[in-house]
């Protein structure tokens, strides 16, 4: 029999062990980001009202997003409603009217809701001034891989009161969706205007035309994506017989099916869908972008709903790509 | 009080037939899929039908087969099994699955939502599937004179659910056209055990409650219990046979098992736990004296009662399920147009729609809302010829089919039905008739006209679906 020390030993070191995994695993799997803050004074009139004496720091609500590239550039003078596929920065920000002294700024970014885990979270104490302007603070991988595709969401703090908050898609976002962040007034700026504040840290580079921002990528991937027919048969897992009038549907990138549901099955998400014949066969109208995640949903009448989320056509696959997909009662 | 003959006598047959049976099934299904590999036999059409109704019986027939090679020396009247057998049987083809089918059509609704799963599996199917074996029992067996052990609930219970599960057999067979052997055969092996398990739990309580004086109470859980397992059993089988989405070509492929193991271990363990109840029951009876209800009739008729009542509670619950999943709308309001849709159809407006529904996940059927302005002096007429020239254009064979004049909303209006063939302009995708229907109604200077597109298969489901968007339709 074992002795009841032995026990004790085992039991605090199978625990330690369990503790370490968990620990060690925890960390491993912790994106780990690169992160830039930056600030710029406002040289027309378009942002809120400067004060006098700053008092109170006044910031815009909901959060912007400013227009990037793949690069890391961000365009502060451009906002976006949705990003791109393949986005592998994003940056959230906010006008604000002055800085009082004594503020630090704080942010918090989130993917998949306000309610999980924060993904980012960082503060910093800012250098007072009574001209209004713009603060961003982009988040993307150390790597520069693309970010996953999803609603990502932002909550900006002054002084660690909740000021701003946003929300954004990663996943989708087409040239459309980027929009000037507001006309600058045609006045010259003052010479002591354009000498105050001077941008910190900025990452834009010097001359980077703004119609790249959408432009690069798709030249890069008109050359790289290559687009694939998607057919196939939808079948009874049970007696293999084809199932007729099933629904193939594939979403928007970056929609997720439970989403989609939520929303009511809103026709705008949907990316591209079919319904099978008499021989359960069908073929997707558009062609699927290769290596892009698209959320797909197989429907039946009498037959449990298939659902994938993560749905990607790699190199691997022919063109076109056949399915085999069962369904069950 | 005297002793009864038998029944304080635990009927080994019952249940080590009931194991065999489970471990013969399975290795009768393996034989099939073993068969079939190795041989691929070419069956088609009305051959591959009859094998696959006698394949059907196979579960039923071998429970049966090994219940009469045990039964030797403590008989059982083999006739008023088979009767039993028959009753569950003639039960289901007559009522349980006409019902399910065809009035409650449950397929169509049961996975809309997970709680459409549970309500539809406890409430609709498991209610009367259990009140059926329950019946067939408690009508055909019940006080006769054969039914006067604890074990004769199971033994005629289970011949019950294998009835039950043999007429769901034979329908899944004809209504797939003939499946192949192994994959038929897996299915037919599922929902035999599974019943046969449900039948079992139910069959304990029916047994002790003729044979004991038990509360009014208890045979009405008896069904709650079978009720709920059967429920159980379809959930948990749902969530094993999620389906899949495989790339590349269709491969020959083994069947699907999870729900047949699944099926298999609810049989193994109601077997086990309900011969270790009877056991139970037995000692107890043999220490604290019988309790025969010899006089309790009037206490049996109550539990009777309270077990129809309950199924009445049931089934209620279950209809209100069923309309509102079936019959849950939503509202809309778009400029001056205010209405509902159903539920379960989504938002599809697009480019000179005011509004559009489409049942994205189900029938691919539209309502949609247009308006078109008229030149003075025009009419509902002009709107039907521009509606003919425009379908004309876009699709082949528009042809208005019926047509005549209505008022909505007190407003007088023209209503058609038209069909045409949707071309399809993809490769490899064969035409689709559509079929639908027009209310155009002139108000002032413009037309507002109501359409539904559908397949003409989808006409009669869709369409009342459709009278109910346009009556409750304001503008």
């Amino acid at each position: 029999m074992m002795k009841t020390q032995t026990k004790v030993f085992l039991s605090i070191l199978s625990t330690l062990i369990l503790v370490s995994v968990s620990v060690l695993g925890a960390f491993a799997s912790t994106p780990r980001w690169y992160t830039v803050a930056s600030r710029t004074t406002l040289i027309g009139d378009d942002a809120l009202p400067a004060a006098a004496g700053c008092t109170k720091m006044q910031i815009s609500d909901p959060a912007l997003w400013f227009a990037t590239d793949k690069k890391g550039n961000v365009y502060e003078d451009k906002v976006v409603k949705r990003y791109p596929t393949g986005t592998t920065v994003i940056a959230s920000g906010f006008e604000y009217n002055c800085i009082p002294k004594n503020t630090t700024i704080g942010v918090v970014y989130y993917y998949g809701g306000f309610d999980t885990e924060p993904i980012f979270s960082d503060s910093q104490k800012e250098s007072p001034t009574n001209k209004p302007g713009l603060f961003w603070w982009y988040i993307g991988y150390e790597d520069r891989s693309p970010l996953p595709e999803g609603a990502y969401q932002v909550k900006w703090f002054i002084n660690k009161k909740l000021a701003s908050k946003g929300e954004i898609t990663v996943g989708g976002g087409t040239k459309e969706d980027i929009e000037d962040l507001e006309e600058p007034t045609e006045e010259e700026p003052t010479e002591e205007e354009v000498t105050e504040e001077p941008t910190e840290e900025v990452a834009e580079e010097e001359g980077t035309d703004v119609e790249d921002i959408w432009d690069f990528g798709e030249e890069e991937e008109e050359q790289a994506v290559e687009t694939v027919t998607v057919q196939g048969k939808v079948i009874d897992g049970k007696t293999k017989k084809p199932i007729a009038k099933a629904g193939f549907i594939v979403l928007n990138p970056g929609v997720g099916v439970r989403e989609w549901a939520e929303n009511e099955f809103p026709e705008e998400d949907v990316y591209t869908a079919a319904m099978t014949d008499a021989r359960g066969q069908f073929t997707c109208p558009k062609k699927l972008e290769r290596n892009v995640t698209y959320a797909v949903v197989v429907a039946a009448k009498g037959y449990q709903p298939v659902i994938a989320e993560e749905f990607v056509i790699d190199e691997e696959q022919e063109d076109p790509v056949s399915l085999t997909i069962k369904m069950y009662k | 009080m005297s002793e009864q003959p038998g029944v304080n006598r635990q009927r080994a047959a019952w249940w080590q037939s009931a194991i065999l049976a489970v471990v013969g099934v399975l290795v009768f299904v393996g034989i099939v899929i073993g068969l079939e590999s190795a041989f691929k036999p070419a069956l088609s059409g009305t051959g591959l039908l009859v094998v696959g109704v006698l394949l059907a019986l196979v579960p039923a027939a071998l429970w049966l087969i090994f219940f009469y090679v045990q039964d030797r020396l403590e008989p059982e009247p083999k006739k008023e099994v088979f009767k039993i057998f028959l009753v569950g049987l003639a039960l289901a083809g007559a009522i349980g699955i006409p019902v399910s089918d065809q009035l409650f059509r449950v397929s169509d609704w049961l996975y809309r939502s997970s709680v459409s799963l549970v309500l539809g599996s406890i409430f609709v199917v498991g209610a009367i599937e259990i009140f059926l074996i329950y019946v067939a029992v408690r009508l055909f067996i019940y006080d006769t004179d054969e039914f006067d052990e604890r074990s004769d609930g199971m033994v005629y219970g289970t011949a019950a659910g294998l009835g039950y599960a043999t007429a769901l057999n034979i329908q899944f067979i004809l209504a797939s056209g003939g499946a192949a052997l192994g994959d038929a055969e897996v299915t037919v092996a599922e929902v035999a055990l599974a019943h046969a398990a449900f039948a079992g739990v139910l069959g304990y309580f029916l047994g002790r409650a003729k044979l004991e004086r038990e509360r009014v109470l208890w045979l009405p859980l008896g069904f709650v219990v079978a009720t709920l397992l059967n429920g159980l059993f379809t959930i948990l089988r749902s969530r094993l046979e999620t389906g899949d989405i495989i790339m590349g070509q269709v491969a020959p492929t083994l069947p699907t098992v999870s729900g047949l193991f699944l099926a298999g271990a609810l049989a193994l363990i109601v077997a086990i736990v309900v011969a270790l109840l009877i056991q139970r029951d037995i000692a107890r009876t043999q220490a604290q004296g019988q309790r025969v209800a010899v006089d309790a009739k009037l206490g049996d008729r109550q539990s009777n009662f309270a077990t129809i009542a309950l199924f009445v509670v049931f089934i209620i619950v279950g209809i209100v399920a069923w309309l509102s999943i079936t019959g849950g709308v939503k509202t809309f309001e778009v400029a001056e147009f205010k209405g509902i849709y159903p539920d379960h159809y989504g938002v599809a407006t697009r480019e000179g729609d005011v509004f559009r529904v489409a049942d994205v996940l189900g029938s691919g059927a539209e309502f949609a809302i247009q308006t078109m302005d008229l030149q003075a002096g025009e009419g509902a007429q002009q709107v039907v010829a521009a509606l003919a020239v425009q379908r004309g254009s876009d699709f082949a064979a528009y042809k208005v089919l019926e047509s005549k004049e209505t008022t909505l909303k007190g407003k007088p209006a023209l209503w058609q039905r038209f069909a045409y063939v949707d071309p399809m302009t993809l490769v490899k995708t064969p035409p689709r008739l559509v079929e639908g229907e027009d209310y155009i109604v002139v108000d002032g200077n413009r037309a507002i006209v109501i359409t539904l597109l559908t397949t003409p298969d989808d006409l009669p489901d869709v369409e009342p679906l459709f009278q109910q968007f346009v009556e409750r339709l304001t503008f």
